[in-house]
């Protein structure tokens, strides 16, 4: 199914696995994490002993009047707090670098495994959605398994420790103020599924309101041209709106959290109080009740941050879904089990091949034949019988129904699919530029050509005069799929990064369709020298450019119908003639 | 902050509201809570005074629940407020900043900058204004009450305790100062890193063309690293500055065990006098550490407001200040000397023409001889560098953008479709087209591949139609383009990617439109343009020969050229 900006992604269902698989990435910092326990365990316990220093200096040394006592409990403060705040500043340090390590792989497993997924992922689903979840959901990842991770650890220990303080100091006060944190419990446990559909209602909005924001900004010249300015801010507008209804929708109950524990916790003190004071005294004394009420007080401040975290767990699952769904989606074009790498001459068969992009609709019915190494053919036919999609199947961007493409007489799928697009190219009808320098768009794929040969290659293609004239000759940036250039230019471009790309087999699907003639006419001999040792299959509109090739392949109802040179298909007075004639009485008369 | 809250006006009241109802309800609820509960401590525990306690605790208990409704209240509020202010107000104003942006600025603006001043410095900006002020607010607060008690008591001793603020205040200003420039940069390498991943994604095709994964995933690598790193450098920093503040604002617990322990020795305070500053300390020291944090925040806000206000700032070249709307009648176009200049060259040189409405004109020449440009001048996307071009004798800067666009319908040679449906893409003019409309379009393009797809005109297609092939792209956005009725078609080499026959198909449904259109061609085949009232040959920027296909071809000149060429490569052998 096509996705597009205002149809929400799927929501996944909560899978407990995730959770490891995000614990799987701080494994290799396991000892710095374990380092760091130490470290903030330390420092606790290290702050304990400052309050207790206080409480001393309180106590003893100021009812004895000792004033050396007090400069010896003072240099010990001064030590305490030194190696704490030392402490500290390790810990941090070392989060900070395991929390950047942790986005840094994760975006690099995502990436990799976005390169490698089939082009049809591409194709059914806005951009901008595969986009966020690169750039932004990754950022919000880490801190769970590090900050958070480490800040629970601690408070559970804090917790305990209080807990043990209690439970030894009164045991029904203590489940007084349990009782409180059973309540909380509920809150959060009926509130939860619902913040987890919300925050995934939110993403989903996000992404759609993204995607539409990405694709305008492509495609903004449409929209300038055609007055549609109003219209898109009315949709945009209206996705924005609708995310930050989302984004709203959630508050009640991501503020929840806070509100009740602040409530309950201040309810519970006072309960202790009330109990205390009015149902157990006289037979537990006063500094019981006080030392309880302060227990309280402080119990609840782990508790805090624990239900806190709680709200960014959530959170954060419904980010790492989305990454793990990708970088879990299945690469359906890849290697067999022992891929064979072998060298391309260029002898390819295609046998009885079938297609279809959608499974129901046949775009090659059965299309055969054979292609020599080192032989120039030409494949023609009306627009849409199936031309481009022979080319996506020869680089293997689809894997076809049945029938078989062999390359040197080994199946397609048996050679190492890297290996066979190294060596089978294909200048496609979009050319993209990247933003970068016109040289380094033209060494892509291949950074070890020389400026000389890219020189070379663009005389050939009398490009190299203009690329000169530029204010920054080769090293001209190129912005936005080089806007600047006219679209001639842009296909030379690409036509020599081809070239330069060095293949064996070179697909040239329309690849001089908007050079002109006399242009064309200027680079086809010296093209024909760049490309002399290659097997070349090219598509094209206007047969005269292709009357010379060794075999013409004519392309009717999904299958090869005519094939031939150029004058057996002449004598032959079928399609072939028919479409020559007729393009050939356009100059006739 | 003052730009934001300036940006629409009547919203200053609201927003301090609401901070006030988070303050306040957040500092009676903790603070005035705390106070009774040591008056039940002090009269009702130790003072026996236990019919007092009652009252006093059902007193905390509501005091708490008003105080935690006002401040839920108010956090709702804000929140609301944030998302709506920055997400409906600012965002969409920027959106329609980007829309009212000349090809200039497209020209020179990576997209990936814009899509992350889109989303991520707005998702700044709306938590800071929601988070800054209410955070700053609760910590001045609650110093400045402690500081008043603390300096109630005893003076003396509460400024020796704060010996160390000063120095924390020029901390603070220093890292202020030093690290702005780190901030700034970080979002410039994210900016590119949001770039190069989108071009990435966009070109996969290629990169899997050209089997680059692995150098691509380096490359990302290497990107990625670079962000990493200057994250470490910003992380870093920041880590020791909040490290030194922590240093300092400890060192005020110790100044006050010295200098408290002597006082009190000294007698100049009581031990509960001692007590109260101990236990109040924490409030004069707390506010530097969170303060911290709070800078962290604050810079990467700078850096984000600075950057919208700069795409709200954008001045584009070409501007919308024309007043008089082009009718959608019969105009005549004149181009009047004019010339073009991009980057120090001349594209386009004293070029004059005429085009009088209801006829067919052609441009032929050869790539780079500026063909597209003359389309784009009508549109406006470019503007003259020289000379004027005119509508009925009124220079076209005096119509309204909207209007002198409406005028024409253009297919440029750069076809861009939409992930949507069919139907929404060939009625982008105008949405609520009917679907006659949409088909009757089609039918003109002879894009009756549409008919074949199982879902027709509701099928979606891909991101810029990938799932079609170049030919049927170039059909959709003719039809697109025929759609708007448009008194002038411009069609800047359309036919590059049709088959012949689909191309005198489609030139012979244009040629019979039911109502007067002006044709402007582009193309290289000399039959594409021979038809024509009148070709234009152009090259170098010049228009070197001009008349109708027989007064041309007599010339004997550039034209007659490339139709030897053309014809010639038919021509050669007869032997059939």
């Amino acid at each position: 199914m096509v996705n597009k900006y205002d149809v929400d992604e799927q929501n996944t269902r909560f899978d407990k696995k995730n959770i490891l698989r995000l614990l799987s990435y701080a494994k290799k910092h396991r000892l710095k994490l374990f380092v760091t326990f130490l470290l903030s365990a330390v420092a606790t316990i290290l702050s304990l002993f400052t309050t207790k220093i206080l409480q001393t200096v309180l106590d003893e040394v100021i009812v004895q009047a000792d004033m050396k006592k007090l400069i010896f409990y003072t240099l010990i403060e001064i030590i305490l707090t030194i190696v704490i705040v030392v402490f500290s500043k390790l810990k941090d340090q070392m989060l900070a670098k395991i929390n950047l390590s942790i986005i840094y792989d994760l975006k690099n497993d995502l990436f990799a495994h976005i390169q490698y997924l089939s082009a049809d992922y591409f194709d059914t689903r806005p951009h901008g959605k595969i986009l966020v979840r690169v750039t932004e959901y990754t950022e919000q990842v880490s801190s769970l398994i590090t900050n958070q991770l480490v800040n629970t650890i601690m408070n559970f220990i804090n917790l305990i420790f209080v807990l043990i303080f209690m439970f030894t100091t009164n045991i029904s006060l203590t489940w007084l103020t349990l009782v409180g944190v059973l309540i909380l419990i509920v809150i959060f446990a009926s509130t939860s599924k619902i913040k987890r559909t919300l925050r995934q209602d939110i993403n989903n909005k996000k992404a759609n309101s993204n995607a539409y924001l990405v694709e305008s900004l492509k495609g903004i010249s449409t929209t300038q041209a055609f007055n549609r300015e109003k219209t898109n801010e009315k949709i945009y507008g209206n996705l924005t709106s609708i995310q930050v209804d989302a984004a709203n929708k959630i508050r009640p109950y991501s503020n929840l959290g806070w509100f009740s524990i602040g409530n309950i916790s201040s309810i519970t003190t006072c309960a202790i109080y009330f109990v205390g004071i009015k149902i157990l005294y006289p037979n537990i004394s006063v500094g019981t009740i006080a030392a309880m009420g302060s227990y309280s007080e402080r119990f609840w401040s782990p508790i805090r941050s624990f239900f806190n975290t709680i709200d960014s767990f959530i959170e954060t699952m419904t980010y790492l879904e989305r990454i793990l769904e990708t970088i879990d989606e299945e690469i359906k074009i890849k290697n067999s089990e022992h891929p064979k790498n072998i060298n391309i001459s260029g002898h390819i068969v295609f046998d009885h091949v079938y297609f279809s992009y959608d499974g129901k609709r046949n775009v090659l019915n059965g299309i055969a034949f054979e292609i020599l190494p080192g032989e120039k053919i030409a494949i023609v036919g009306e627009t849409g019988s199936g031309k481009t999609t022979i080319t996506n199947l020869l680089a293997r961007f689809y894997d076809i129904a049945s029938g078989g493409i062999y390359f040197d007489g080994v199946e397609i799928k048996e050679i190492d699919l890297y290996a066979l697009r190294k060596q089978v190219t294909i200048m496609q009808q979009d050319n993209f530029l990247f933003s970068d320098t016109i040289m380094n768009n033209l060494k892509y794929g291949n950074e070890n050509i020389s400026d000389k040969q890219v020189h070379e290659v663009c005389e050939k293609l009398e490009m190299d005069a203009f690329i000169r004239s530029l204010p920054e000759g080769y090293n001209t940036v190129l912005e936005n799929n080089g806007k600047t250039l006219s679209e001639g230019q842009r296909q030379l471009l690409s036509y020599a990064r081809v070239i330069l790309n060095n293949p064996k087999v070179l697909v040239l699907d329309e690849a001089t369709s908007k050079i002109d003639v006399q242009t064309e006419k200027l680079i086809q001999t010296k093209v024909k020298d760049l490309l002399k040792d290659k097997t070349t299959i090219t598509i094209a509109h206007r047969l005269s450019t292709i009357t010379d090739s060794d075999k013409i392949l004519l392309i009717k109802d999904c299958v090869v119908k005519e094939e031939g040179t150029h004058e057996e298909l002449m004598r032959l007075k079928g399609d072939y003639y028919k479409l020559y004639m007729s393009q050939y009485a356009l100059y006739d008369k | 902050m003052k730009w934001v809250l300036n940006y629409k006006k009547g919203i200053k009241l609201k927003y301090w509201l609401y901070n006030f109802m988070i303050v306040f309800g957040g500092l009676i609820s903790t603070i005035f809570t705390a106070m009774v509960l040591g008056v039940v401590i002090d009269k009702g525990l130790n003072g026996g005074q236990f019919d007092l306690v009652v009252p006093l605790l059902l007193c905390v208990v509501l005091i708490t629940i008003v105080g935690k409704i006002l401040s839920y209240v108010g956090i709702l509020c804000m929140d609301n407020f944030g998302e709506k202010y920055v997400g409906n107000v600012i965002k969409q104003d920027c959106y329609k900043k980007i829309n009212d942006l000349d090809q200039e600025f497209f020209n020179e603006t990576p997209i990936g900058e814009l899509t992350t001043v889109m989303t991520s410095d707005m998702w700044t900006i709306r938590y800071n204004i929601c988070y800054i002020v209410k955070t700053f607010l609760g910590i001045v607060l609650r110093f400045v009450g402690a500081l008043c008690y603390c300096l109630f008591v005893n003076w003396k001793l509460t400024i020796l305790i704060m010996i160390p603020m000063p120095i924390i205040g020029l901390l603070s200003k220093n890292y202020i100062k030093t690290s702005s420039k780190l901030y700034q940069k970080r979002r410039n390498i994210i900016s590119s890193f949001n770039n190069y991943i989108q071009e990435n994604i966009e070109a996969n095709r290629l990169v899997k063309n050209f089997g680059v994964e692995q150098q691509e995933i380096a490359k990302f690598k290497e990107k990625n690293k670079g962000l990493s790193r200057h994250n470490y450098k910003i992380r870093m920093r920041f880590i020791n500055f909040y490290n030194r503040v922590n240093i300092l604002s400890e060192s005020m617990t110790i100044l006050l065990v010295f200098f408290g322990g002597i006082f009190t020795i000294k007698g100049w305070i009581t031990i509960g006098q001692l007590v109260a500053f101990s236990s109040l300390v924490g409030y004069l020291r707390d506010p530097f550490i969170e303060l911290g944090s709070i800078i962290d925040e604050w810079q990467n806000f700078g850096v984000s407001v600075e950057r919208i206000k700069k795409l709200l700032g954008a001045k584009s070249k070409i501007k919308d200040i024309g007043t008089i709307t082009l009718t959608k009648e019969d105009h005549e176009i004149v181009f009047d000397h004019v010339g073009v200049q991009f980057d120090g060259t001349w594209v386009l040189k004293n070029i004059s023409f005429k085009i009088e409405p209801g006829k067919t004109y052609a441009f032929i020449g050869p790539v780079g001889s500026g063909k597209s440009t003359i389309t784009r001048l009508l549109l406006r996307f470019v503007e003259p560098t020289k000379g004027k071009i005119q509508i009925d004798g009124i220079d076209i800067k005096e119509y309204t953008m909207e209007s002198l666009r409406d005028y024409f319908g253009y297919v440029s040679q750069t076809t861009f479709l939409f992930s949507d449906t069919i139907r929404n893409n060939v009625s982008y003019s105008d949405l609520s087209m009917d679907e006659e409309k949409v088909y009757e379009s089609i039918d003109l393009a002879e894009a009756e591949f549409v008919y074949r797809l199982p879902e027709k005109i509701k099928t979606i297609i891909g991101e810029n139609g990938v799932s079609l092939s170049g030919g049927e792209k170039q059909r959709l956005s003719l039809a697109r383009a025929l759609a708007k009725n448009p008194k002038v078609l411009i069609l800047d080499d359309i036919t590059s990617a049709l088959d012949f026959e689909t191309e005198i198909a489609v030139s012979n449904n244009i040629a019979a439109l039911n109502y007067a259109c002006t044709k402007l061609i582009i193309a290289q085949k000399i039959f594409s343009v021979k038809d024509s009232d009148c070709i234009f040959v152009l090259q170098d920027g010049k228009i070197s020969e001009e008349g109708t296909h027989k007064e041309l071809l007599k010339k004997k000149g550039f034209y007659h050229e490339i139709y030897k060429i053309q014809k010639g490569s038919f021509g050669g052998e007869k032997s059939w």
